[in-house]
């Protein structure tokens, strides 16, 4: 893109569970905490974006922001929602159809694993019949041949669970703020082999908008905007191991992951050893493993170490998930690829209180994945 | 009576039983389950062809909780029993994605499977709906 954007305002809604209101009104909520952060009214935004996959279209939260006739775009686009959303505002910007724009993401999902109609993703209903059409099956399967082919233990597993409740504990936006003992984490109930309860992320709630505007234009808002740098989406390619597969090529190929973020840095001219911060997907440990290295942050079988080592930690090398990652703050799916950039920024802008990183902070990533074979990446920077 | 769970999925007969994938023409890739397009290469020249009944196991896993039912069917409504399920890497066709009947203990990468059917559940005309699985190279039919 030729032009430049920035973001100028941040606003979150805590994730986890909130009986007392709808995912709708957790996601209006975070619109006005980010309106606010850019020291902003609704009546100065002249266009949005938004979306979720089971709280409501993101158009109807005018009836609380103010009807206002700008034009708001739904988008659903699984857990890219987010990327979508701010990649379409950014376009809308750099098109010159739009100056101001809030970006929106938002969920309220039931509890338990996530209900899936296997007509929704082209399977049969075999598919479902058969006791297939779970998410979980598929990361447990994946994390298992990725173990056996680059020797990483169930230690590395334990590791990253461990890490998301600690650095929960440090932000009150989280949902699972207990640290929990590593022999806990190793010895919770098995969900699906060599993945445990304490493991995974569940669904859950929250929202997360940002305010956007032309990097040119970004000081009259704030003193500190973030720049993004680029926002990839990519599909799978034929020979990628996916959600809800019932068959796959016997040759591999990269995966979704790795193609969002090779073109996020070739983009961009950055380079992945440049990033400073990352917030990596993490619907279990074993996805953050393998997307450590499926994004070209560390090479494949070199987690083992780095999480022996502590070297994603707050105050690691690659400080990586540091607002507790879908492990901790759950997935409300329309709001998690925000989720991601919204800490991001929080760290770039140094304002991300007790889990602060304390180094200088240039350059952060953020990826997410999702069925049937989708990422998402984002690379930001500090002017 | 007997009945397959997805006729596209395996030919079902006393004889012989195999599953059904389909082969690209124009780029010599096999599919399952079958499909009128390549996600290779586009191509719509295939065909569907029987696969091999022996194969390695790619990965696997256990699954220690019930799943949403519906859609999951099975025959022990009451009480759930947990099942291992994996991928099975068929020599220069396909990974397929199937239940394992071996036991866990016993379970390795790149160990040699066979292809098995068994009853996934009864349905409402009485008919006992048949799926397919694979099992140890070693152990005896059960049938």
């Amino acid at each position: 893109m030729n032009k430049e954007i920035a973001i100028i305002g941040i606003g979150m809604h805590p994730f986890g569970r909130t009986e007392n209101l709808t995912g709708l009104q957790q996601g209006t909520y975070a619109v006005n905490a980010a309106l606010s952060d850019a020291k902003l009214r609704w009546q100065d935004v002249d266009f949005a974006v938004g979306g979720s996959q089971d709280a409501g279209y993101a158009d109807t939260m005018v009836s609380d922001l103010g009807l206002t006739g700008i034009p708001f775009t739904n988008v659903f686009n699984g857990c890219a929602t987010g990327g979508t959303a701010l990649s379409t505002a950014m376009r809308t910007i750099a098109s010159g159809d739009g100056k101001l724009g809030v970006v929106t993401g938002f969920d309220k999902h039931p509890r338990g694993a996530f209900k899936v109609d296997p007509a929704e993703w082209g399977l049969g209903e075999w598919y479902g019949q058969a006791g297939f059409a779970l998410t979980t099956q598929f990361f447990a399967m994946k994390i298992k041949r990725y173990m056996y082919d680059y020797g990483i233990t169930e230690q590395s597993l334990v590791k990253v669970a461990h890490k998301a409740f600690i650095n929960a504990e440090k932000n009150a936006n989280a949902w699972r703020r207990t640290p929990m003992p590593e022999d806990v984490i190793a010895e919770s109930a098995m969900i699906n082999d060599p993945l445990r309860k304490f493991m995974f992320c569940s669904p859950a709630e929250g929202g997360v908008a940002l305010v956007v505007c032309a990097a040119d234009e970004a000081h009259k808002y704030s003193h500190k905007p973030i720049i993004i740098k680029a926002c990839v989406m990519r599909t799978r390619r034929y020979g990628t191991f996916e959600c809800f597969s019932a068959g796959k090529a016997i040759t591999d190929s990269p995966t979704p992951a790795h193609f969002a973020s090779k073109a996020a840095f070739e983009l961009t001219g950055i380079t992945p050893d440049q990033v400073d911060i990352a917030q990596l997907q993490d619907t279990e440990s074993g996805a953050e493993i393998m997307h450590m290295a499926e994004t070209g942050l560390c090479q494949h079988g070199e987690q083992e170490t780095m999480l022996a080592n502590g070297e994603t930690l707050i105050n690691g090398r690659l400080p990586i998930n540091t607002d507790g990652g879908c492990i901790a703050n759950g997935e409300p799916v329309g709001a998690s690829g925000l989720r991601q950039i919204h800490e991001i920024c929080l760290q770039l802008r140094g304002e991300a209180g007790p889990r602060q990183v304390q180094k200088t902070l240039k350059t952060g990533f953020t990826q997410v994945y999702g069925a049937p074979g989708i990422a998402g990446v984002t690379i930001l920077q500090t002017e | 009576m007997k009945k397959t769970i997805d006729k596209t999925l395996f030919e079902w007969s006393d004889t012989q039983s195999r599953l059904l994938g389909s082969f690209c023409r124009a780029c010599s890739t096999t599919q399952f389950p079958q499909q009128a397009s390549c996600p290779a290469c586009s191509s719509t020249d295939t065909e569907v062809i029987p696969l091999k009944t022996q194969g390695h196991l790619w990965s696997w896993t256990t699954q220690d909780f019930p799943p949403s039912s519906p859609p999951y069917r099975t025959l022990h409504d009451q009480t759930f029993k947990p099942f291992l399920l994996g991928y099975v890497e068929l020599e220069n066709e396909v990974r397929v994605q199937t239940k394992i009947l071996t036991e866990q203990t016993q379970l390795q990468i790149g160990m040699p499977l066979k292809l098995t059917f068994e009853p996934q559940f009864i349905d409402q005309h009485g008919n006992e709906v048949m799926m397919y699985a694979f099992e140890t190279e070693t152990e005896s039919p059960t049938e």
